[in-house]
């Protein structure tokens, strides 16, 4: 027999006593009321604690919200995540492994900027480190030798976080050419409470939960049901009928099934960037019943930001009735569809809910910013075929390129008589020969892509309010405009131009000069997944993304890389591009902040990723974005020069 | 005719915060002639009003159990059974209440009309409170004297059984 058999005899009995008991109270001895009321005291102060100790364990009783349509998805600030890891630090050996790491990590860069800014050779930059005379600080030169600090007497370890900061502001007064000074006007990492999980459907899928709100309540009437035996006073076990009542009430009803009919109607299909499109839904119960506690949400696409108005409704729908939410939304780069609606239907005592991502018609809201042209300064590669770029070939061309010694087999006509005439022997004049070059634009969309300078908050309330959106913009969407600007650029200049997504969602385009390309390339950029607002899913497949790219980009080809650099891959990628004889010029959009330490490190560590392929043998272009191109005449402002690198004459022109 | 309802203006203090508060106040009133009891409720009810006005779901929890201590603490010192339940049925239905109106708060800005499902759910909730209360009361009333046993191995029962209606 299993409990649940063995508590129903037990109620059984224990209400058919009750009945038997109530009727005639003379039925059984003393002794046996006594026995019986002992036991019941005891049961119920046990259950009482029971139902309290599950009124408090917060563990599965925390209730789903609806999803925070309103606001672009949460990207991280180059930094932050460092910035919660050295937070969550104990002074124990349990994290001596991960201090370890993350010391590594400053060490090496303070080398790198040893050798970067103090013109250091590599072996003296780490003596320096390792003597700990790198910097003034003592205590920042700790956190790499034991002169200083207390590091290692049983893998205990004190004040890492105030070292770690102490170093990074010496870092800091060792690079300040690199714009990562210590001003902390910047706001701070989120480290805070998480929202409210969000129930994560697919397209139809329903599901209903118990909320847990009604957990514990049945403890009231054990509880009351103790203190009335302990006093002997039966009116105290009446109020135990509230625990009982309202029990029943959170397990008599089941969240209905929602049958809603919905109509979306969008006020502009082709909105230029950061017009607003108002979205009416309508929404009619069909479900022949009554929806006493109907909440929705439209599924508004990532990447738009609502302005005005809300996404989210509740009501309570009689059958046959309709309910109806307007809304606007900020238009952004992208092909937005909205094809669903994520619906909460809840029974009269709020204890289950039904979730369901209602699918609906389709409509479609495409923005097709305006991108500026720009032309990047290219290098030699070329291929055979003649065309308007002036490389380093030589041949049929009429502009004077120079004179080497004559060969057998030149040409008659370009033999130089007049030096010949001069007693200067046979010589051969050389013309610049005008070639056609391929580039591909490559822009990371990997997942560690999408960053962004913005740290943004989620204050849906604000932005509905006061029609201001907080303009969260990722790394990707500004390689996107880069790269859409480049293209324009060297279609101009008679390039061959292609397109790919260095992502695990694939995006090819191979390089072409036809009329119809840009078009294609920037509808392409404009609308292809790969460049989307929300970043791919993290399931490993993008680890490696290279390969793919390699197989198909033609050993002729440039590479005009678009990348934040937030990360080591782009490094790794130009060196490879580099050794495979391709020339690579990198337009690398800056979306690092400053604050926080492990903020600066980050502007530090993408500055000296910049420096390694500059060595290498890329040109960089430096990319400062604006908050977002749909601020419009912002964008120009907003860009900074920095030493070293030049600039980009536009950025996000898109405000057409 | 086909009503449309569109989205209007709303405070973020809700209709269900001042009803919870509201019937806190009575379930502590009802208390009053004990002075324990009512230090208690008041206790519960300045916890109710904190909740309410931090958005604590722990907090109101809270107070919705310390409204129903009190009511049992009055039980003990005598109350009437028109008190004890008054002050255990509001001090439950308070943080019913309460807890709606903060669980409104995460799914829908205050920008959103929510009076509809609110009204909706306090008369479904004060109806359960009235009709168990008054039933409860009937048996307690047609109970004939040493019956009281014979209640708590109802109620007890009835726990049991609720617990196992899933």
């Amino acid at each position: 027999m299993n409990a649940h058999r063995t508590l129903l005899s037990v109620g059984v009995v224990a209400v058919a006593a009750g009945l038997a008991l109530t009727l005639a109270p003379g039925l059984v001895t003393v002794d046996i009321v006594t026995a019986l009321t002992v036991l019941v005291w005891v049961g119920a102060l046990g259950g009482a604690a029971l139902s309290v100790y599950g009124r408090f364990d917060a563990s599965d009783a925390v209730e789903s919200a609806l999803p925070r349509a309103a606001e672009r998805p949460d990207y991280g600030v180059p930094g932050d995540d460092l910035t919660v890891t050295v937070a969550s630090f104990g002074a124990g050996e349990r994290d001596a492994a991960a201090r370890d790491r993350v010391r590594k990590r400053v060490r090496e860069t303070v080398v790198a900027t040893l050798e970067r800014f103090e013109g250091l050779a590599p072996a003296e930059a780490e003596r320096r480190v390792e003597c700990g005379d790198w910097t003034d600080d003592e205590r920042a030169a700790s956190l790499f030798s034991d002169d200083g600090g207390p590091p290692d007497r049983d893998g205990v370890e004190t004040g890492f976080a105030d070292r770690f900061e102490r170093a990074v502001d010496a870092l800091a007064s060792l690079a300040p050419l690199a714009g990562v000074g210590s001003e902390r006007n910047d706001p701070a990492p989120k480290t805070g409470t998480n929202p409210p999980a969000t129930p994560r459907l697919a397209r139809g899928e329903s599901r209903l939960e118990r909320t847990g709100r009604w957990r514990g309540v049945a403890g009231l009437a054990l509880a009351a049901t103790a203190a009335g035996v302990l006093l002997g006073r039966p009116v105290a076990v009446l109020a135990g009928l509230a625990g009982v009542g309202f029990a029943a009430h959170g397990r008599a009803w089941t969240a209905p099934d929602p049958a809603l009919a919905v109509e979306r109607t969008v006020s502009e299909t082709d909105p230029a960037p950061g017009e607003r499109v108002r979205v009416t839904l309508t929404v009619t119960n069909e479900s022949g019943r009554l929806l006493p506690d109907l909440r929705l949400c439209d599924d508004v696409p990532a990447g738009l930001e609502v302005v005005r108005g809300t996404p989210r409704h509740t009501t309570a729908l009689r059958p046959g009735k309709r309910a109806r939410i307007a809304y606007e939304c900020e238009a952004v780069r992208g092909r937005h569809a909205f094809d669903s609606l994520t619906v909460a239907v809840r029974d009269l005592s709020a204890a289950s809910v039904r979730w369901r991502r209602l699918p609906t018609d389709e409509a479609v809201v495409t923005c097709r910013p305006r991108y500026d042209d720009l032309a990047p300064e290219l290098g030699d590669l070329a291929t055979r075929l003649a065309g308007r770029q002036d490389v380093a070939a030589t041949g049929d061309g009429v502009a004077f390129h120079s004179v080497r010694e004559y060969r057998r087999g030149d040409p008659v006509a370009s033999v130089d008589w007049n030096r010949l005439a001069k007693g200067g022997g046979l010589a051969t004049r050389r013309f610049d020969q005008p070639r056609t070059v391929r580039v591909v634009l490559v822009v990371d969309a990997r997942r560690a892509a999408y960053a962004t300078a913005d740290a943004g908050g989620h204050n849906s309330t604000a932005t509905a309010s006061t029609g201001t959106a907080d303009h969260r913009r990722p790394a990707v969407d500004a390689s996107v405009y880069a790269a859409g600007a480049l293209a324009g650029g060297l279609l101009d200049a008679g390039s061959h131009v292609g397109l790919a997504a260095l992502s695990s969602r694939e995006c090819w385009l191979p390089p072409a000069a036809a009329v119809t390309h840009r078009r294609r390339i920037r509808d392409r950029l404009t609308t292809d997944p790969a460049f989307g607002w929300l970043p791919p899913a993290d399931d490993g497949a993008d680890s490696d993304p290279f390969p793919a790219l390699f197989a198909r980009l033609p050993s002729d080809a440039q590479v005009v890389f678009c990348s934040p650099f937030v990360d080591d891959a782009p490094v790794d990628l130009a060196r490879q591009l580099l050794a495979r004889g391709h020339d690579v010029h990198v337009a690398s959009p800056d979306v690092t902040a400053t604050g926080a330490p492990a903020r600066r490190l980050a502007a530090l560590e993408r500055r000296l990723r910049l420096d390694a392929v500059r060595r290498a043998g890329a040109t960089v272009d430096e990319w400062r974005p604006a908050a977002d191109p749909s601020v419009g005449a912002a964008s120009a402002d907003a860009r900074v020069p920095e030493r070293g690198s030049r600039i980009m004459a536009a950025d996000g022109g898109d405000d057409a | 005719m086909t009503r449309v309802r569109s989205v209007v203006a709303n405070s973020a203090f809700r209709v269900s915060d001042a009803l919870a508060v509201l019937v806190g106040l009575a379930a502590v009133a009802v208390l009053g002639w004990s002075p324990l009891a009512l230090a208690a409720g008041g206790v519960g009810w300045v916890a109710l009003l904190a909740g309410v006005a931090r958005r604590s779901r722990g907090t109101v929890v809270f107070a919705g159990g310390t409204v129903f201590a009190a009511s049992l603490v009055a039980a003990a010192v005598g109350a009437g059974a028109p008190a004890v339940l008054v002050g255990a049925f509001g001090a439950v239905l308070a943080a019913d209440l309460g807890l709606f109106a903060l669980g409104l708060d995460r799914d829908v800005d205050s920008s959103v009309a929510t009076m509809r499902v609110e009204l909706l759910h306090a008369v479904a909730s004060g109806s359960v409170a009235v009709a168990t209360a008054g039933g409860g009361y009937i048996l307690y009333r047609s109970v004939p004297a040493g019956g009281s046993t014979g209640v708590v191995a109802l109620l007890f029962g009835g726990v049991v059984l609720v617990a196992l209606l899933r």
